[in-house]
Parts: C-alpha cells; structure tokens; sequence
C-alpha cells in the first residue's frame, strides 16, 4: 500500500468517525426533543430511564415521574430531585409542582442550599406557590441553632417569598453570630416594610463586620424611610469604601432630606466622605436608581 | 564527480529525511486538532441540556442572577467606542455596569464621550488592589449609573485591565475589546455554567469574526473560518482536560476575587490576558482547587477582522510573541489544574503549534518546490505533503463549518457555502502567507528575548487602521 493510500485510508476513518458522532448527537437531540412531546413515549420502563447512565434519560424520567408519584411512588421523584445533574433536579422539580405534601416540602427545604443556583431559583418559585405549607415548615428551622449554610438559603427564600410572618422570624436572627447571616438578614429587610425592621438596620449600620453595614444601608435606601438620613449621613465617614458608597446612595434615595444631608457630606472635613458625596450627588435619580440596585 | 555525486546523495537523503518529518508532524498536529474537534462534539451536547430545559429559560433571566462588570479596553473610534458602549448598557442582563477604560492622549475622543453620555468628573473614590499607572480622572454619567469611565495615562494593556479590575464593583469581571459586539444575551449565556455548581474560575466565550462588515472581503472571510476553527470548536475540546489553554480572540467572564487573589493582570506581557489565564491555573493548582475554565460553544461574541495585510501581520506577531511568553516563562506550570494529562500535552502542544509548525511547514513548502523543479509533480513526496498539510486541514475547517451550523443556525446554504469557499481559500493562498508571518513572528520573538511591550497598541481584533491617528479615541 502506497503512503498516499496510507493517508487517505486515514483521513477517510477519520472522517467516518466525526460522521457517525455528528450523526449520534444530532439523532439523539432530535430524539430527546421527540421525547420531550407526550405524544410520542414510547418509553423503555421508568425505572430503567430513571437508572440509566445518561442524563438525557434521567430528565425523561424526571418528566414523567409526576405520573408515577400521583399514583403513590415518590421515592423515585425524591431520587430524581437529588440527581447530580442539574437538568434532571430542574426537569423533577416541574414534574413536583402538584404534589408537594409536608414531606416532600421539607425535603426540598432542606436540601435547598446544596443545589446549583438555578435549581434553587426555581425552587424558590414552586415554594412560593405552595406558601401555606411552606410557611410553618420555615418559620421551624429559621432558628439561630440552624446550620449557617442552609439558614443562609432560607432567608432568601424568604427575601423571595415575602410573607409578614416569615419576615419577623428572619429579623429576630439580626443579631446572629455568623456576620453572613447577618448580612443575608439585612439584605432581606429591604422588603419588609416595619418600623421594628427599620430599627435593626440601623442597628446593623454599626455592626462591626463592612459588609453587614453596607447592606444595611442599601436596605434602608430601598425602604425609603427619611428617619434613617441621620445615621446615613454618619455613615459617609464610614472607614470603608463600600460602606461610604452605600450609605450615599441611600441618602439620595432619600428625597431632599437625603440630598440636603449628601450636599453638607460634601463639604465635610473628612476628605473621602466628602469626595463621595460629590461622586453621588451628581447622579441623575435614575442613575441612583441603577446603581442602588446593582 | 563522486564527490558530487555524494553531496547530491547526502542531500537528497537529508530532503527526504526531513519531508518524512515534516509530514509526520503534520498528520500528528492534524489529528490532534481532529481529536479535539471530535471531542467538542459531547461538549456541545452537555451545553445543549440546559439551554433546552423550558422549566429553567425564567430562571436564567431571574433577578436573582450575579451581578457582572463589562470592562471595555482596547482601540476605537469615538463613534465605535460610543456605539459599543450604548449597545453594552443594553444587554439583556438584570444587574450590570460597565467600566470604560479610556488612555487616548488629547485627541478629542473623551470630550465625545462626555458630551454623549452625560458624564461629569468624580472623586477618585475607588478602592485600589492593584497598582496601577496614574489615573488621571474618574467620569460617571448622569444618564447611565451603569456606566463608569477611567481616563488614565497609557502604561499598557495589562495595566488599564487593573484599574478597571479596582474600580468595578461587582463580582463577576467579563473583559471585552472595544473592536467587539456582544450580542444582548451574552451575559446570561456565558454566566449559564456557574449557575450550574460546577467549580469555575472563569468561562471563556469565542469571538466570531463578524461578517456582516461592509468592509469584509476574502480575507474577513477565510479568517472566519479559521476562528471557527481554531478558536471556538478545537478549543472546546479542551473543556474535557479542564478548559482551553489559550483564549486569545475571546471574552472571559471572570470571579473577581480570584483576579484579586493572583493580584491582577501582569504588565509586559504581549498578551496579558492569556498570561492571567496561565497564573490563574497554577494559584488554582497551589491552592489544591479543582476549579476549571471552559469554554461555551456559543456564538456571544463578534468582531470585525483585520483587512489589511499590515494589520494581519501585527494582530498575528502580537499573538505569537503571547505564546512564546507564556511558552518561555511557564512552560511547566502551564496547566496547572488537577487534569494531570493536560499539564503534559498543554505545553508540548502549545511548543508543536507556536515553534515548530511553521518552521516545519515552511521546510515543507521549500522541499515542495524543489522537488517541485527537479522532478516535477511525479515525485510521491508532493501528493503526501499536500494531502498532510492543506489537505487535513481543508477537512478540520469543513468539520467545523457543519458544528458552527449546529450552534449558530447560519443564514441558508449559501452561507455554509461561502464558508466552505472560503475554507479551500485558507488553504491555498491565504495559509502560506501567514505562515511566512508566522515563521518571521517566531524568530524575532525568540532572538529578542522577552517580548515585554511590543511595539503596541495593536489591537487584539483588528480593528487598527481604521482610526485615523490623532483623531480617535484610545480606549487601549
């Protein structure tokens, strides 16, 4: 054999490879789309799907346990949500939406903060709509002996939730030991409009963790309330960056009371609190707007 | 007579030598780009499954999303670097800012960009991490709070890369050539992989060559072909072994912290970007974290491609001198992630493409000819070496051309069969040209030593020479 035959012999296995893997991926795409339409399942048993090595099976059993779980099985759509995969959580957690018990309610809660963000994001919506149980499952754990990490998941969901009752709870754990579920407990305050939450912000612009003050007063600015200008106003002397920053916007926030207090901030001896006040105050309110929520 | 005879013994066994070779090494570089465009195939697929999930598409656009500073560098015209901002604070995205750095001498661009954006001076009230050259002002717009503008004095890329690394706020950096367009979903598409729980240091997203360009000719278009090639699909066969390694001609979306942890971006590097990159996989590596850099198949960005043969010839020195700095200064530690079969072939692929490929080649064109004119085209070296050489190639870009018409649905046949024009174009013309570039590259990058600071600004996507001197704004 020639090495020109050699070579093209070569090329030509090569090319045979690419065109059968091309084929392969598009086949089983289209295949996985055709799976997608109720009309066609031709399925094998869903236990089998289900078990299977490939995540694009795991997803058509996910989609297709909610039948399953109606009919009493909910072991497999539990084992579904815990897939490592996140499209096989995503796919299960759509297939949960009608059958969320106590049970099932306090198994995606606990498990909350150990999914990928999406995941959660999406859990977060089906939790809201089932807001009767998921009130009293919550206000259970959102206690201070909880694990930080999931508490840190739960106040979020309350943040998205935004019910009175869940806020009260999630503002008692202010004073927490754990400077992020402080700071994850002033990020959630700016939905809850209470003078007593009000109170714990401005409590929280003294917290000796940055962060925790910062957010405090991006809180407060959301909430609007002129009551807080003063210690706003304390706060552009704040010795950090982010906390200046935050507390200036805030004040501009704040109507005139705010722009009268970040106009006497920029003529104040301290250098850097007077330096933002000028970076700020010369925001349009949209651009406050912008950059307050970013 | 017989010593002659000898010598043209000698000298056709050392041809023959070297032609066997050359050949070798091609059909062994070929097959390793075919390798990594077969592996892009499951890429693709594992990218597919969320992009398809319809209970996910309302997360992906939730509020709920990281929050991301679009840092713009480079060089532009006033009007570009204005169309370019307005199209960047309009992208498709809940929370983000963007953070211009701008390093023009006095040449008006600035005062265009004050007057159409609002923008009045602020307090240097910005926390700095990295030192930086000297900042000249700081600029926010009245009409835009996501913008923010630096004007400093030109020290290099690297540097303006710092200074807008301290002054955006958020903690996702994506950094983007003032010559680049972003399509409006590109911030979602490329923040997709973190949302998933993977470990990540960063994503990185190609930058196809837009054709739409009234100015694109031939060359704009064998250069899409070949950026389809090169730099979106053979590079997301590297997803397998922990991320490509170079991502010259693209955007990263980075974690702030970690480019605060490696302290930035390094000045005298011809090509910072992949510089960071490689400092980034080893800080990963000493710190025992498994976190990768992939890549996404996804059309998120497009620039226009340099038409010009001058700025060719710069754009593609400027990218040599990249790698053969990278090459010298860490060839060892270059993957430095938990892949231990990426630390191996990273750098001996980055030396075979970088250093010996266009030597080789160009013994190969110069065996050609000579066997070319002494035998004529009987001689069986000539059909291998084409076969080897543009032949292999030819297919890798057809290869590439029906993957891009997966991810990016083209227009009609038309274009995939002006892309398939285009790619027997590259082959025949276009390649041995560049190679001559490329051979010229690698010898002045390795006789001078470190590159340092080339004779720049040469921009990354070519857009030098469109900017009449003295007229337009320096964002780089």
């Amino acid at each position: 054999m020639s090495p020109v035959a050699i070579l093209v012999a070569y090329l030509a296995i090569l090319q045979v490879v690419f065109v059968v893997g091309y084929g392969v991926l598009f086949y089983v795409r289209r295949d996985r789309a055709a799976r997608r339409n109720p009309a066609s399942r031709e399925s094998p048993p869903l236990d089998d799907l289900a078990a299977s090595a490939h995540w694009w099976h795991r997803v058509q059993a996910a989609r297709l346990s909610g039948d399953v779980a109606r009919q009493g099985d909910r072991e497999l759509l539990r084992q579904l949500l815990d897939d490592p995969h996140p499209a096989v959580q995503s796919a299960a957690t759509a297939s949960l939406a009608p059958l969320v018990d106590r049970e099932v309610l306090g198994h995606l809660l606990d498990r909350l903060a150990d999914r990928p963000m999406v995941v959660r994001l999406q859990q977060f919506a089906l939790l809201k709509d089932t807001l009767p149980l998921t009130t009293p499952a919550l206000l259970q754990r959102l206690t201070a002996d909880a694990s930080p990490r999931r508490l840190k998941s739960w106040i979020a969901l309350v943040e998205t939730i935004g019910s009175p009752a869940l806020f009260a709870r999630v503002a008692s754990l202010h004073s927490h030991p754990d400077p992020l579920i402080r700071l994850s407990v002033a990020r959630a305050l700016k939905r809850y409009h209470d003078p007593e939450a009000e109170e714990m912000l401005l409590i929280a612009l003294h917290d000796h963790d940055w962060r925790v003050r910062a957010v405090a007063a991006r809180s407060l600015g959301t909430l609007g309330n002129t009551s807080a200008v003063s210690r706003l106003a304390a706060g552009m002397r704040d010795v950090r960056w982010w906390v200046r920053f935050r507390c200036g916007l805030a004040l501009a926030q704040l109507g005139d009371a705010g722009r009268i207090a970040l106009d006497e901030a920029s003529r104040d001896t301290d250098r850097y609190a007077g330096e933002m006040a000028t970076m700020i105050g010369g925001l349009s309110p949209d651009s406050v707007q912008e950059l307050a929520e970013g | 007579m017989n010593g002659l005879a000898l010598a043209a013994g000698v000298g056709g066994g050392l041809l023959h030598v070297t032609g066997v070779l050359v050949v070798l090494f091609f059909v062994a570089l070929h097959t390793a780009l075919a390798v990594q465009l077969i592996a892009a195939l499951p890429e693709l697929w594992r990218h597919w499954d969320l992009e398809d999930e319809p209970a996910l598409r309302p997360v992906l656009s939730s509020e709920a999303l990281p929050t991301v500073s679009v840092v713009v560098t480079g060089l532009a015209t006033a009007s570009g670097t204005e169309a370019i901002l307005h199209s960047l604070l309009a992208l498709r995205y809940p929370r983000h800012e963007v953070v211009l750095v701008h390093d023009g001498a006095a040449t008006g661009g600035l005062a265009a960009l004050i007057a159409a954006f609002d923008l009045y001076q602020v307090p240097p009230a910005v926390l700095v991490n990295v030192p930086t050259g000297v900042v000249r002002s700081y600029y926010r717009s009245r009409r835009h709070g996501k913008l923010f503008v630096i004007d400093k004095a030109y020290v290099d890329l690297a540097d303006d890369l710092n200074a807008a690394l301290n002054a955006s706020r958020f903690p996702y950096i994506l950094t983007v050539d003032a010559g680049s367009r972003l399509e409006p979903d590109a911030l979602s598409r490329l923040m997709r992989p973190f949302l998933l729980g993977h470990r990540l240091a960063a994503v990185a997203g190609a930058v196809r060559v837009d054709h739409r360009n009234a100015t694109s000719g031939w060359l704009a278009g064998v250069q899409e072909v070949e950026a389809i090639r090169d730099n979106a699909f053979a590079r997301l066969g590297w997803n397998n072994l922990g991320g490509p390694l170079s991502t010259h001609g693209g955007v990263l979306l980075h974690r702030r912290d970690l480019l605060l942890e490696i302290d930035g971006y390094r000045g005298g590097t011809a090509d910072p970007e992949f510089d960071l990159v490689v400092r980034l996989r080893a800080h990963l590596r000493a710190q025992r974290l498994a976190d990768t850099i992939p890549l996404i198949p996804d059309a998120v960005a497009w620039a226009p491609a340099p038409v010009s043969a001058r700025a060719i010839g710069r754009q593609r020195t400027l990218v040599r001198r990249g790698e053969l700095d990278v090459l010298r200064t860490r060839g060892g530690t270059i993957f430095s992630t938990r892949h231990g079969l990426a630390r191996l072939l990273a750098p001996i692929h980055l030396a075979a493409v970088t250093v010996l490929a266009p030597v080789l080649e160009l013994a190969g064109y110069l065996i050609l000819a000579a066997l070319l004119v002494t035998r004529g085209a009987g001689d069986p070296f000539v059909p291998i070496f084409l076969l080897a050489v543009p032949g292999f190639a030819l297919l890798l870009s057809f290869w590439a051309i029906a993957l891009e018409a997966r991810v990016r649905p083209l227009d009609s046949r038309r274009d995939v069969l002006r892309l398939s024009a285009f790619a027997v174009a590259e082959q025949v013309g276009f390649r041995q040209w560049i190679l001559w570039n490329r051979v010229r590259a690698t010898w002045s990058a390795l006789r001078g030593g470190p590159s340092g600071n080339p004779d720049l600004p040469v921009p990354a996507t070519g857009t030098e020479g469109a900017i009449p001197e003295g007229h337009g704004v320096r964002a780089r």
